[in-house]
């Protein structure tokens, strides 16, 4: 049961002082210290919990944290936590119902400051007649800094926390605030008021693809527009990738890569073909760039899965692997910072960057430049599927696992395309499209990843090996490739149904009504 | 949820003192906790300045025509409730003699909160009737406080076979010394000789203590008015011990 608590906006230029000492005249409320404090409001980079209707705000009170898991709207409190350090990931939350709900939410991204600001807080309380508190009452005021420095004042709010099973006074206190001085719950939540005071605003980042493109629009300009997202996409991500925040930034930046070269790749003759050349090789190379960091990555975030997929007997013996991934982890990642200072990357950046702000021109030499954008993505998304369709049809139990990859690859590119173009087309039917195709995907992922694993595994060994690792370590790794195989049977079983839903006659149907129209 | 029964078949052992300091330290880590007060004494929750009076009393609890969410009440501590106590506690074990399935009647009422609560906390009353058994029926531990003389021995050896001899207990006994005095020769030699026969006796151990009898004047944890004492270090390192027991329970 959260623990219920109102919020009332005071009016622009009210003290809260006012109030304070008005309440203590004519209530038993008693005065707690005044306290001083910054508050830091913690979210994904992504905006996880709000998109979830939580927030976590963190009090920073005499080299402590009081983090408080609230409700997003009603600002109930559902869980707190006092530390000495910011809470990063949700392995730092308590275990128990405040992981057990945000793991699923958060997964591996960390927590970050999105906002701070300066809070004065007049404590008052009520107690009964054994000095227990019943209901407390809390005045703050508030300032926030803006990126130029300067100090903003933000609305005053006052806080009225019930204490469970003394309703009664916590409705008393309510009236008094809400009729005797007609007080109004704020509209915005702090955290959202705090972001807007500076000019931001919640979810000003999503990894998630949300273009309007409009249908009369001319190819090369629907392509720069897009190719702009993602050049922002990646640079958004850049930081967050240099210092290793969390394996999202790299994901994230690597993903604008590679759909920017799918995109490239499919932009013969709109945009100018040496053009497409240069930075294809350019986004390859930084995208080669990230490889072992990604890879690395993924298996320490699969680390607990192999641990549990071991007998309990020997799952301990896998630690010494977990630290050999972080040591590698470390070194790539290093190298990884030495790309990302680089003049290459730099100039990459310069370059793309000025190519991107260009004005298109009015007579293009690309001769499907500016053909109407909506022809292009029809034209371009069912080549797509038709290989798609003809390479997945090819496939039976013996074909060698390169050629799954390749489907892979095939898949990934329609799906960006499907993306990239999907606001030219009817929403419910684009959402229908990517279904099957994700389940395809994911199988086909599933696959490659466990393929690469088993084989990375046994590399690894052999490294280990070397470094004089004990023998039960060896043993429980080899069982893990024993278990890795068989779940990488298991998916490749799989894919026979994963790809006839995706070949499925009304799965065809539905693309050719799509696509089909000016091949 | 875990449910974690402080419970001796001996009264005055430090049950309530270690019920309300445990709670209160699993509350700290941010775990949303509950203390539910079956003591008809009400101890638990005079420290919490909880008047111990339930609407209803005992009966409407057992035959649950009270809801036990309308009875619960917030400490002045973050993420810590109490259920408090009612003189008519002293009748509990009748009203569940006259209760279906009496010994599955605590799990029962409790059943509601799984997902509110991450420990439950019962601080039982010193006896061996058929509360107890309905306490062993929903518990996943019972910690249980042995004071270093020969008589708890004994004790600890009856409420050994008493769980041994009843399938409806799937709890786990967990012993821990309380208010050991170490200048007491006779406790040193206690202590010494049950950790022999007794090896699964948790290794922290609370003293007998000054600061745990001002809990009573303080009226609150220990940890609360007296964080860096003897007694504080002596509760926390109990419960570092326990959450490891408790992991797998």
């Amino acid at each position: 049961m959260p623990l219920a608590r109102l919020q009332f906006e005071l009016p622009k230029n009210s003290k809260p002082a006012d109030y304070v000492e008005e309440l203590i005249t004519e209530t038993k409320l008693v005065r707690d210290r005044d306290l001083e404090f910054s508050r830091i409001f913690l979210d994904t980079f992504d905006w996880r919990l709000f998109d979830q209707g939580f927030i976590l705000v963190a009090d920073s009170l005499e080299g402590r944290f009081r983090t408080t898991w609230q409700t997003l709207y009603a600002a109930e409190i559902l869980g707190v936590l006092t530390s000495e350090q910011v809470p990063i990931f949700v392995g730092d939350l308590p275990g128990g119902r405040m992981q057990r709900i945000l793991r699923p939410v958060m997964e591996m991204r960390a927590l970050l400051p999105q906002s701070r600001l300066e809070c004065v807080q007049q404590r008052l309380r009520l107690s009964n007649r054994n000095e227990k508190t019943v209901v407390r009452l809390n005045f703050e005021s508030y300032t926030i800094e803006d990126t130029h420095g300067v100090r903003k004042k933000l609305c005053p709010r006052i806080y009225v926390e019930a204490v469970r099973g003394y309703d009664k006074a916590f409705v008393a206190i309510a009236d008094w605030l809400q009729y005797r001085h007609n007080l109004h719950p704020p509209v915005d939540n702090l955290m959202v008021s705090a972001l807007n005071k500076v000019g931001r605003h919640p979810r000003d980042y999503s990894s998630k693809f949300d273009f309007k493109l409009e249908l009369s629009m001319r190819a090369d300009s629907a392509v720069r527009i897009i190719l702009r997202g993602q050049f922002s996409v990646l640079e958004l991500n850049e930081h967050g990738t240099k210092q290793d925040i969390d394996s999202e930034f790299l994901h994230d930046f690597r993903v604008a890569i590679r759909r920017t070269r799918v995109l490239l790749g499919q932009s013969k003759d709109i945009l100018p073909n040496a053009l497409i050349d240069h930075y294809n090789r350019e986004f390859a190379w930084l995208g080669k760039a990230t490889g072992s960091v990604r890879d690395l990555d993924v298996y320490l975030l699969n680390f607990e899965g192999y641990r549990t997929a071991l007998p309990v007997s020997i799952r301990n013996d896998l630690q010494p692997l977990q630290e050999f991934l972080e040591a590698k982890k470390k070194v790539a990642q290093s190298e990884l910072v030495t790309v990302l200072k680089s003049r290459r990357y730099e100039r990459l950046k310069k370059e793309w960057r000025q190519l991107l702000a260009r004005t298109i021109d009015e007579k293009p030499f690309e001769f499907l430049a500016a053909t109407r954008v909506q022809q292009i993505a029809d034209a371009r998304i069912w080549r797509v599927y038709t290989i798609v369709r003809q390479k997945g049809r090819t496939i039976g139990p013996d074909t060698p696992a390169a050629r799954l990859h390749r489907l892979r690859i095939h898949c990934k590119k329609l799906r960006y395309l499907i993306e990239f173009f999907g606001s030219l087309y009817p929403e419910k039917q684009i959402r229908r499209t990517l279904k099957s195709l994700k389940e395809l995907q994911d199988n086909l992922g599933s696959f490659q990843d466990l393929e690469v694993q088993v084989k990375t595994l046994q590399q690894y060994s052999s490294e280990m090996m070397a470094s004089r690792i004990e023998a039960r370590t060896l043993l429980a790794m080899g069982v893990l490739v024993q278990e890795l195989e068989k779940q990488c049977a298991v998916v490749r079983t799989d894919f026979v149904q994963r790809f006839d839903d995706f070949d499925s006659a009304e799965n065809r149907k539905l693309f050719t009504s799509l696509f089909e129209n000016e091949r | 949820m875990k449910t974690l029964a402080l419970y001796s078949i001996k009264g005055g052992v430090g049950k309530t003192a270690a019920a309300v300091n445990l709670a209160y330290l699993a509350a700290s880590d941010g775990a949303k906790t509950l203390v539910w007060d079956m003591d008809p004494q009400g101890s638990s929750s005079f420290y919490f300045r909880i008047k111990a009076r339930v609407r209803g009393g005992g009966k409407g609890l057992i035959g649950r025509k009270t809801e036990l969410d309308q009875l619960i009440k917030g400490t002045d501590f973050d993420n810590l409730d109490l259920l408090p106590s009612d003189f008519s506690f002293r009748n509990l074990d009748l009203y569940l003699d006259n209760s279906k399935k009496p010994i599955r009647q605590i799990s029962k009422i409790l059943k509601p909160f799984v997902e509110e609560y991450d420990y439950v906390f019962l601080d039982c009353p010193p006896n061996i009737s058929l509360l107890s058994e309905s306490v062993f029926g929903a518990a996943n531990a019972l910690i249980s406080p042995i004071i270093p003389t020969t008589l708890s021995i004994r004790t600890l050896m009856q409420l050994e076979k008493y769980i041994e001899g009843h399938t409806g207990c799937r709890a786990v006994l967990l012993p821990f010394f309380s208010m050991i005095d170490v200048r007491r020769k006779l406790h040193r030699e206690v202590v010494e000789h049950l950790r022999e026969d007794f090896p699964y006796l948790l290794k922290a151990q609370i003293p007998y203590a000054s600061d745990i009898e001002q809990m009573g004047l303080h009226r609150a944890p220990v940890l609360h008015f007296a964080a860096h004492s003897r007694a504080a270090n002596a509760f926390q390192q109990l419960w570092n011990e326990l959450k490891v027991c408790l992991v797998d329970l």
